[in-house]
């Protein structure tokens, strides 16, 4: 323990980085990224996806939720409205083998394990990546191996799509009393322009309640989502300064949010919920990023904390109602150090630690400290057109609750990849890879109930293998992607919660297990921008088939996972005209089952979501100022569906946003 | 007989009830059959009624939507046949649902509600006409069977949690479950003439399930707080109003009377591997704490004991992601039957 605790205190005098995170929801903070990134290059081996600033603001894309959901391999899990908690599982693995990140560095939750993807509201971010897969970075910490999946956000304070000044007002009013104002400012300064410096601001408020009508066998009830009124204030400041060999970053967060939770629609119950969520939470972080010809060195440091008081006045328990208080903080600091000592050859160690304590007025949680070691050795070699990447790492968590030791794991994962580009001057690429990752329980998930057992963290394995074309500037194209993934995935000790004596008394044991084999199948292009006119079309298909094969005996063996489509399609077709725009989203999703078993009383029908999106762009004193107005129209059909069984999603809405900017 | 009591439940498991399996759209009338109620789970609107018709050998897996092109509700927690009715306590809609006991259509549907918080009704219990449901906001409301109409109320401890009639007495066990770990120690004694509380016996942490026998002797489960208190069987005496006898050294978790005899479940000290066991209402002693085996059992939720046809009920929950299933034994231990039901089997009704 002393050795781990020195080496953060070194790493934060040399340099770096981060934080932020929450405790059940995460608010957003930024991150930005050049749209075509080094990542790119970076990650052949890996499936890579990325957005920049226009394919975000271009949609109806509230929030990251709603943006992945139109990725292949995702299906969103949310519970409607704009303060419902949102998730997304990824090739059918749990939302918690997802890793989120920010600025490069990972927004940590270990009390419940939720991030939760609504709270990422599209105005604070100018690019997203999104990589499932393992890699070999210089620029992220070792943790960024830990997941099945990955998603950095680049923060818009940390915005470079421009080169002196920007100046940005948007503010948009929506279906649901929904009001959204948010100011930024960006700068270059100093010396030769070295260093940048942003910060913005975001409130948030919306009634957010909206009718719904909801099947009831065979008779249909209709109602209206009450007590779903969401209050947020964020604030963001950050920068970072460019040396000759490096670059030091960092980025200041603090955000205030007040929800009301609306609940399930329960059948026949009169009652309004009353619950209600605040929460605060405040991050810093910093990261410095040294690199030379034979070597780099990425080091970093972050603090969060993060404030939840949970309110049910409606709990009957003599008090007059639930008040519970959780008090996260989390400190991470690491380092990586990258060297070539030959020509082809790539030597990555890395190590970051993550301290985590929980206070809470719940006696069962309270005083419990997390200590998440994870350390890394990788190789990258490259011959030919060929790149194989390796890594192993390891994790090592102890838990200590009330002052004991509660829990302890040690476990290595390894990674393996093969890219190829077989044909000479062709962006035809070949990938293989297999990756174990772990997911171990959370705070939550121990010690809620008191019930201790003999948990081991949930195992992951990957199988991948894709293909995929790309060509860039190519006749009337300004890019053609055209690509194919197969993919076989276990999970193993699948951390899951039983009942024991009666429902107030849960175990949490290592006993299932799940057999995943699927296919992803992804066309998107988009014409030269020389034209007036430009058409962008993207189309994603994924075909998932996701068995439960804990017990034979069991009636859900064989079954297909619960809230796991077999069948996701989405499409975007977008048309722009000088400075018009226009761009239609279909997202498909098969039917589903609530529960794991498979049986018509569980199932969940399919849905098809059409949502609209026009805009105009005034452009004038040399495009240096923009006046740009959108109007939204979501779920155009005004499609009755649940995404969660009991959680009804709105119908037919609007929003209208006004954006003035001035980039110098 | 051992060998063919432990195989018997795998051979049926492949000839067993599946039957055929609610033909859709008839009304099906509860004439000679098991109805049973499957609690489901929160907040997935999933209680269900099932019916076996006995019969015409058919199983109405649905009988409840069957009947009334709806679903039961959220968090069915308790059913009582009384006179010519089904009343159903739906916890987490705050409802009593009331079924005609001949056609399973819904008669009136009674909020549980006090100013638009929910009172979380939790059992029900019927005498002389009236019925009486206590609810976990600590209160008792008596209605009137034919008017369906609440007559009166009263407030005891925190949250009751069974009801047992014993010599013009109701007993209910105050849980404090929702102020865990600061539990509820007692039993209110409430006479049913006047309908005033009389008194409250402590127990210890947590009482349950109470029940009463043929000579009017009150048993209850106090739960203890799942760790160094254990959990234990309690006998209280009606005339004397204290506990006079605990059945110690058995981790006993549930219990249903038939006024004759007093069946139980018991567990080891981790809430694992049920037994069955009876107590003997005349001896008041254990005569058997092993009855015959239940391991195919993988989670005994309740048990119902038809003592007029010497068979016992065996509720499974399964591991509480599938739906449950109903093992009907003969007291000699052989299966008899195997009912597949909804999500978490709670309660069992038989029609003759």
């Amino acid at each position: 323990m002393k050795f781990r605790i020195f080496i953060l205190i070194i790493l934060g005098v040399s340099g770096s980085v981060y934080s932020q995170m929450d405790t059940n929801r995460v608010h957003l903070q930024t991150v930005e990224i050049e749209s075509d990134s080094l990542a790119k290059k970076a990650y052949p081996n890996m499936v890579y996806l990325e957005y920049n600033s226009d394919e975000i603001q271009n949609e109806a894309n509230d929030d990251l939720g709603t943006l992945l959901s139109r990725s292949s391999s995702v299906t969103l899990k949310d519970y409607g409205g704009i303060g419902g908690l949102k998730t997304i599982s990824v090739r059918g693995f749990s939302s918690n083998h997802t890793g989120v990140f920010i600025e490069g560095l990972p927004v940590l939750n270990q009390q419940t394990g939720t991030i939760n993807l609504g709270n990422l509201r599209a105005e604070n971010m100018s690019g997203i990546q999104f990589g499932i897969g393992g890699m070999n970075e210089p620029t992220l910490p070792v943790r960024a191996n830990a997941y099945v999946s990955m998603i950095n956000i680049i923060p818009s304070e940390l915005r470079t799509d421009y080169q002196d000044l920007k100046m940005r007002f948007s503010t948009s009013y929506g279906s649901f009393k929904t009001f959204e104002p948010f100011f930024g400012v960006n700068a270059r300064y100093g010396k030769n322009k070295r260093s940048r410096l942003g910060i913005n601001l975001r409130y948030l408020y919306s009634d957010s309640d909206y009718p719904f009508t909801l099947e009831n066998g065979g008779k249909t009830i209709s109602g209206e989502r009450m007590n779903s009124r969401v209050r947020t204030i964020l604030g963001n400041f950050g920068g970072n300064h460019s040396f000759k060999n490096g670059q030091l970053s960092y980025r200041l967060s603090y955000s205030k949010d007040s929800k009301q939770l609306p609940g399930a629609v329960i059948l026949y119950d009169s009652t309004e919920s009353r619950q209600q969520l605040e929460n605060q939470n405040a991050s810093a972080q910093i990261k410095y990023f040294h690199f030379g010809q034979k070597w780099s060195l990425l080091s970093f440091l972050s603090y969060h904390t993060d404030q939840t008081e949970y309110k049910d006045p409606d709990y009957l328990n003599s008090s007059g109602g639930l008040d519970d208080n959780y008090l996260q903080n989390n400190l991470l600091g690491g380092f990586n150090l990258t060297f070539k000592p030959a020509k082809r050859l790539e030597i990555l160690v890395g190590l970051d630690e993550a301290f985590s304590k929980l206070a809470s007025n719940k006696v069962t949680l309270d005083r419990t400290w997390r200590s998440d070691l994870r350390a890394m050795i990788g190789l990258n070699y490259s011959v030919w057109r060929i790149k194989f990447q390796a890594n192993a790492l390891l994790a090592y968590i102890t838990d200590q609750n009330a002052g004991i030791e509660t829990f302890q794991s040690t476990k290595v994962n390894p990674f393996f990849s093969i890219g190829m580009y077989p044909l000479k001057n062709s962006l035809f690429h070949i990938r293989i890879f297999y990756k174990n990752s772990l997911r171990p329980p959370t705070i939550n998930e121990l010690y809620y109930n008191q019930i201790l057992k003999n948990v081991e963290p949930e195992t992951a394995h990957q199988l991948d293998i894709g293909l995929s074309y790309k060509t860039e500037k190519w006749t009337w194209f300004e890019y053609f992607v055209l690509g194919v993934d197969f993919y076989k995935n276990f999970v193993r000790n699948k951390i899951i919660l039983i009942p024991t004596q009666n429902l107030f008394v849960w175990s949490v044991q290592n006993i299932g297990k799940a057999d995943i084999t699927g296919v992803d199948y992804y066309f998107q292009f988009k014409t030269s921008e020389e034209k007036k006119y430009r058409v962008s079309w993207d189309f994603k298909y994924t075909l998932l088939i996701a068995r439960d094969i804990t017990d034979v005996n069991s009636k859900t063996y064989n079954d297909q996972l619960p809230y796991t489509s077999k069948d996701n399609l989405s499409t975007t077709v977008g048309f722009e005209f000088l400075d018009f725009g226009i761009s239609w989203g279909i997202n498909y999703g098969g039917p589903r089952y609530a529960l794991a078993e498979n049986i018509e009383a569980n199932e969940l029908p399919s849905y098809f979501i059409n949502d609209l999106s026009v805009y105009y762009n005034f452009k004038f004193k040399e495009e240096k100022h923009l006046l740009r107005i959108k109007f939204d129209v979501r779920n155009i059909l005004n499609e009755q569906y649940v995404l969660v069984k009991s959680f009804p999603m709105p119908g037919v809405n609007y929003n209208v946003k006004l954006v003035y900017e001035f980039t110098r | 007989m051992n060998l063919l009591v432990k195989i018997a439940p795998l051979l049926l498991l492949f000839m067993s009830c599946k039957k055929k399996d609610d033909p859709k759209g008839n009304q099906v009338f509860l004439e000679k059959g098991v109805l049973v109620l499957s609690e489901g789970l929160f907040q997935q609107n999933n209680a269900s009624l099932t019916y076996y018709d006995d019969k015409y050998d058919v199983l109405h897996q649905s009988f409840y939507l069957n009947n009334n092109d709806e679903m039961l509700g959220d968090v069915a927690n308790d059913m009582l046949r009384y006179g010519g009715k089904i009343y159903i306590v739906l916890n987490n809609s705050n409802l009593i649902t009331v079924l005609d006991a001949y056609s399973g259509v819904v008669l009136k549907k009674i909020p549980m509600t006090d100013s638009g918080t929910g009172r979380s009704p939790r059992n029900i219990v019927g005498y002389e006409n009236k019925i009486y449901v206590c609810s976990f906001d600590g209160t008792i409301i008596k209605m009137d069977t034919s008017t369906l109409y609440p007559e009166n109320i009263i407030q005891i401890g925190r949250n009751p949690d069974g009801m047992a009639i014993s010599n013009g007495k109701l007993y209910v066990s105050n849980s404090g479950g929702l102020d865990f770990p600061n539990y509820d120690m007692t039993v209110s004694v409430i006479d049913l003439q006047s309908f005033q509380e009389l008194n409250r016996i402590t127990v210890g942490k947590n009482p349950g399930s109470i029940v009463s026998d043929f000579e009017g002797d009150i048993y209850l489960i106090k739960r203890g707080d799942y760790g160094s208190d254990s959990t234990r069987l309690l006998r209280i005496d009606p005339l004397s109003g204290v506990v006079v006898q605990e059945f110690s050294g058995l981790n006993i978790t549930q219990i249903f009377s038939t006024g004759m005899g007093i069946y139980f479940v018991h567990t080891d000290a981790y809430g694992n591997h049920p037994k069955l066991g009876v107590i003997d209402t005349d001896t008041e002693m254990v005569t058997d704490s092993n009855w015959f085996d239940i391991s195919h059992v993988q989670t005994l939720y309740a048990i119902h004991v038809d003592e007029p046809n010497s068979s016992i009920y065996l509720m499974d929950a399964h591991n509480y992601s599938s739906s449950g299933t109903i093992y009907v034994h003969s007291f000699s231990g052989s299966l008899i039957r195997q009912i597949n039901t909804g999500y978490l089997p709670k309660k069992v009704v038989i029609f003759e």
